[in-house]
């Protein structure tokens, strides 16, 4: 008996220490397991530095329209010549008054029609003009960097202290290959405001079927303190390595065509950003953002490939914006959004820190700015690895006619 | 290869989804002891360990004390409490999209162990048919859940947050019918029975067959077959084939 005893709890305790797994799973394995879910056959986005599009026919340009160049007449030609320590001018020089000091250039202007065409390159050289009144100013060929301040730099009229500005009008000569760099610092002078590499007090309307390079090092690569305006058969990159951003505009940013590409490396950074509107008619345009967020006095602002104080509004073209940072976000959009064309594709890889990497921001806060988005045409995918795909602090409101929809959370497809 | 990894992530799931269908396996060892007070009254204490996971997990700890009153003959009252330890499974929610189809993981509960209060009160009545004896018991049982602080991870946004468990109080009654025989000159005797549990309605079904094999009055080994058959949807405790020692010691 006692044996049979002892074989017994022997027995019962041989069976108890068998029951010592745990059968809750790993987390390690979960998030694995988590990861291939979400993971997508998500886009690639590259920079495709072929040119999307050619320039409109003459009978697409709108008469009286001042942001068209072909409407204005410029018939007095200044060439300006760049070499590495000297500019020369030759052509219609009569027209205006200028200043040289090296390769730096300053031009003043109270002449109207005047065509610069700038040819030549540079690595310590300027084009700074005074104009009461629109200009053209053609790139054939020229390379500047200023290392202490704008390549190009439209201060509108002089004394004026950058009211009344008229718009430059940046022709990119077709074939040709242009680049413009300006500093990591800055020398300013008399108050003047230089928030670029390219920088203007008034409007910068871009056409032409060359291409453009802008390296900005110090703050943005393009700034003006009125609107941009991008035309068909552009193709123009930008590269801006500082806190800053690649387009920055005061009073909206228009892309009617063209082939942009726009790297934004910095802290906070913008592919482009304004206080108006951004409109999106055609083109290719391409932003990738690399930067970490930045906090300012308790706000936190994060990248984003667009952003614009009031309304984006895409009608057509190719929009393809990936943001890498940490709450790197593809769009941020504080007013509303309307997709009513286009092809849209929206990728944020970034981690969720002190933002949140959504695809698509509409809207500041629920309450106070909701930001509605409404889409009736085009099609748009929209994808974030660590985050919401959308967050629409409105409504959001979708035509019924699509071909195909997808929500899950992280990912939004929709295809009219 | 995307297709390759995406297969493979369900087929890991797939355990966990597929939890409610898979049948388990675990083993019950329970240990007790009982006294006769005098020929109506009887008290016993009892202590349990189960297993399940293929017994390769710990399931529940109890420890619990029972009286027994003897009204007429073959009927008998009970009343007991029970200090019950369990290890609560895992928890696991998905996101889907708007296909139905699932899309990610959402929050996960770690398995823990938290302890309940079970107080029992049963109305028993036997018959004898010959060695052929039929029994029917009518058990109400109580079982009280306190609140406990736990976390869980959500995979939305990549982090733990607190989530506590609420307390929880349940009512079931627990109907049970057994069959016995007393094999003549053999120690061990047979038994079978079917026991529903209730709520609002049918909730779990055990079908037990086992036998008691007395050594010298005092004490009693038991073993046992159990088929435990849960039929509440909202349970994701897996139906479950069930071993069962045990030994209890008469004084």
């Amino acid at each position: 008996m006692k044996k049979f005893r002892y074989s017994l709890v022997a027995l019962m305790t041989l069976l108890l220490f068998t029951a010592c797994v745990n059968d809750s799973s790993d987390l390690v394995v979960l998030k694995a397991i988590d990861e291939v879910l979400r993971s997508e056959d998500v886009p690639e986005i590259e920079f495709n530095y072929d040119s999307y599009d050619t320039v409109e026919p003459a009978s697409a340009i709108p008469a009286d329209d001042n942001d068209y160049v072909e409407n204005t007449t410029f018939d007095h030609i200044v060439n300006i010549a760049y070499t590495d320590d000297a500019v020369t001018l030759t052509g219609d020089i009569g027209a205006v008054t200028f200043a040289k000091s090296g390769a730096h250039l300053t031009v003043f202007s109270n002449s109207k029609n005047i065509s610069y065409v700038l040819t030549g390159s540079t690595s310590n050289g300027s084009f700074k003009i005074y104009s009461k009144n629109r200009f053209s100013l053609t790139l054939n060929n020229v390379s500047i960097t200023n290392p202490t301040g704008a390549a190009i730099n439209n201060q509108g009229q002089y004394g004026s202290g950058g009211s009344g500005t008229k718009a430059m009008y940046v022709v990119l000569a077709e074939g040709t290959t242009n680049t413009l760099t300006d500093g990591s610092s800055y020398i300013f002078a008399g108050g003047e405001q230089m928030k670029g590499t390219i920088f203007s007090e008034g409007q910068v309307i871009f056409s032409g079927a060359g291409s453009l390079t802008v390296n900005g090092n110090y703050k943005n690569g393009i700034a003006s303190d009125d609107y941009v305006v991008f035309r068909p058969g552009v193709n123009i990159g930008v590269n801006v390595s500082s806190q800053g951003h690649g387009i920055k505009a005061n009073d909206g940013i228009y892309v009617r065509g063209g082939t942009l590409n726009i790297a934004v490396a910095g802290t906070a950074g913008k592919g482009m950003n304004t206080d108006a509107s951004i409109t999106i008619d055609g083109g290719r345009t391409t932003v990738i953002t690399s930067g970490a967020p930045l906090v300012e006095s308790n706000d936190t602002s994060s990248c984003a490939g667009l952003k614009c104080d009031s309304t984006l509004y895409v009608r057509g073209g190719v929009v393809n914006l990936l943001s890498t940072g940490e709450g790197g976000k593809g769009i941020n959009a504080t007013g509303s959004i309307e997709i009513f064309g286009g092809q849209l594709t929206v990728v944020t890889t970034g981690v969720k820190g002190l933002s949140a990497p959504k695809g698509i921001k509409c809207g500041k806060s629920e309450s106070l700015l909701p930001g509605d988005m409404l889409i009736t045409g085009g099609s748009i995918y929209c994808y974030s690895t660590n985050s919401s795909a959308l967050d629409i602090k409105g409504i959001l409101s979708m035509a019924e006619n699509y071909l195909t929809f997808s929500d899950s959370g992280n990912l939004f497809k929709v295809k009219y | 290869m995307k297709k390759l990894l995406f297969a493979s992530a369900l087929l890991l799931l797939m355990p966990l989804m597929a939890q409610a269908q898979h049948d388990d396996f675990g083993v019950w060892y329970s240990l007790g002891a009982e006294k006769k007070v005098n020929k109506q009254l009887s008290i016993g204490a009892e202590t349990e360990f189960r297993t399940r996971n293929d017994s390769k997990t710990a399931d529940r700890w109890s420890i619990g004390v029972e009286a027994d009153y003897k009204i007429i003959k073959g009927v008998k009252v009970s009343v007991g409490y029970t200090f019950l330890y369990d290890n609560n499974g895992e928890s696991l929610s998905y996101n889907y999209d708007n296909t139905g189809a699932v899309a990610s993981l959402n929050n996960w509960r770690p398995s823990y162990w938290g302890h309940r209060h079970r107080v029992t009160a049963s109305l028993q009545g036997s018959m004898s048919f010959g060695r052929l004896g039929l029994s029917l018991r009518e058990r109400w049982q109580y079982t009280y859940r306190p609140e406990k602080n736990l976390n869980r991870y959500d995979f939305d946004n990549a982090h733990w947050e607190a989530k506590p468990i609420k307390s929880k109080a349940k009512n079931v009654l627990r109907s049970r019918l057994q069959l016995d025989y007393d094999i003549p000159n053999w120690k061990a005797d047979p038994y079978t029975s079917v026991e529903f549990t209730n709520a609002w309605n049918v909730q779990k079904v055990r079908y037990t067959l086992g036998a008691d094999y007395k050594l010298k009055k005092a004490h009693t080994f038991s073993f046992y077959y159990r088929y435990q058959d849960i039929r509440d949807n909202d349970e994701t405790e897996p139906d479950m084939h069930i071993i069962g020692v045990g030994y209890k010691y008469k004084f």
